[in-house]
């Protein structure tokens, strides 16, 4: 599994990781019951400490996208697509700072063109880039 | 937050009348790897000194392993391995003969890790060191730092000067001797892009103390850079939790934190009629901010 990681992001390692995880499984490259890399063999892969891969997997099995086999490694669960995709509804943290932005946007004066456009062009400045522009063949 | 590994409660050395630590404290985690870092001349080597048991601090206290390492036994000496910035002495010898000197004092030598690396590193045990390159000297001292399986693994610039190919293969030794959470490594450095990779634990360190201690990837959550916009020329200071650095312009105040509260920079802004954009930073920009010329503990420490 490759993962391109940027370290020097203000990022956490770990977030990254997970973000790509959740990513791979949307655009169907990680499948249902998919085994995923050890601990110590992504550590080694991605040249970063084990801790941090420990970090992300523990992270995505408590978000239920992957689960621990015993003896056996970590696997994609069988629910993971809809869990990753969101499809069990907005974060509230995003809801919120949502609600936010549309009340500051509506005080200024702005329609609601104008502010999906600028969350748009925040997006393109700070957002994670598409997966399409990673693999282009899907 | 596991046991501790090793301890530093305010410990102070001088060399002649120049302090090297003036108060320095450290907590290094069981089963992490910590990135010591600072400046030259902050103190770095003379910490890793001391807790090698190399040197016997004026004050304060220093345990390693639970232990002083100034009176360390030959069982616990085992397992701490040092590694200096100027890496192995004895250039004239052979490779071969710095590991029939070495491995027998260890127990648990890992002489399959020591072939493993020799040919990865394409070194001949029959080659003096200093006929190698400046990388397999290196390599040469970590096969020798690391195969000992030491639980505490001091590394002093274990990278300086080397390609990023050698770095980032060294780096993975490292990362691979480690990993089942039972051994400890801090290393000191300057080359911040490595330490962000491998680390789980930063400690900063300025003229003798430290300024700051965190996991990395809570430092990361929690440091900001915000620029504060002002209608008229900004005031001359901002109170803000966790502030590290303050820059002033004409129209704005930079300030960098390392402890973000969203409520309360709002509020602070809001107080001065300000706008306030927070944007996350990276290590090395963090680190620029801190030990730098804006850094306030600088400024206090001038």
């Amino acid at each position: 599994m490759f993962l391109p990681i940027d370290a020097s992001s203000g990022l956490p390692v770990y977030r990254q990781i997970m973000e790509q995880v959740r990513r791979m499984i949307v655009a169907g490259r990680l499948p249902a019951g998919e085994k995923l890399p050890s601990v110590r063999d992504l550590a080694v892969t991605l040249g970063i400490n084990p801790l941090t891969v420990g970090k992300a997997y523990s992270e995505l099995e408590r978000g239920g996208i992957i689960e621990m086999r015993r003896g056996l490694g970590m696997f994609v669960r069988e629910s993971a697509v809809d869990v990753a995709g969101g499809r069990g509804g907005t974060p509230s943290g995003v809801a919120a700072a949502a609600r936010r932005l549309v009340l500051e946007a509506a005080q200024a004066g702005m329609t609601m063109t104008q502010t999906v456009r600028s969350v748009e062009s925040e997006w393109r400045e700070v957002g994670p880039r598409p997966a399409s522009l990673e693999r282009k063949q899907r | 937050m596991s046991e501790a590994c090793v301890l530093f409660s305010g410990v102070q050395k001088k060399f002649g009348e120049t302090p090297a630590l003036r108060g320095f404290d450290l907590e290094v985690p069981k089963g992490s790897i910590v990135g010591l870092l600072g400046r030259n001349a902050a103190g770095k080597s003379t910490a890793l000194r001391c807790m090698a048991g190399l040197e016997r601090p004026d004050a304060g206290t220093i345990r390693v392993l639970g232990r002083d390492p100034n009176s360390f036994d030959v069982p616990l000496r085992q397992r701490v391995v040092y590694l200096a910035e100027t890496g192995v002495p004895f250039s004239g010898a052979r490779v071969r003969a710095l590991i029939e000197l070495c491995a027998p004092l260890y127990p648990h030598w890992d002489f399959a890790l020591q072939d493993r690396m020799l040919a990865q590193f394409g070194i001949a045990p029959d080659r003096k060191l200093k006929e190698l390159s400046l990388g397999q000297q290196r390599a040469v001292g970590l096969m020798l730092a690391v195969c000992p399986q030491p639980e505490l693994l001091i590394l002093d610039e274990p990278a300086a000067n080397l390609d990023a190919v050698v770095r980032r293969e060294l780096l993975e030794t490292v990362l691979r001797l480690i990993g089942d959470g039972e051994r400890t490594v801090i290393v000191s450095s300057h080359m911040l892009g490595d330490v962000e990779r491998v680390a789980d634990h930063v400690a900063i360190m300025h003229a003798g103390r430290r300024l700051l201690q965190a996991p990395l990837d809570e430092l990361k959550e929690r440091s900001r850079r915000l620029r504060f916009s002002f209608a008229a020329a900004p005031p001359e200071t901002l109170v803000l939790p966790g502030l590290v650095s303050l820059r002033r312009g004409a129209r704005e105040l930079l300030a960098t934190v390392v402890d973000y509260d969203e409520s309360a920079a709002a509020s602070v802004a809001a107080a001065h009629g300000a706008h306030v954009e927070a944007a996350p930073l990276g290590l090395e920009e963090l680190f620029i901010d801190l030990v730098g010329e804006h850094g306030l503990a600088t400024r206090r420490a001038a």
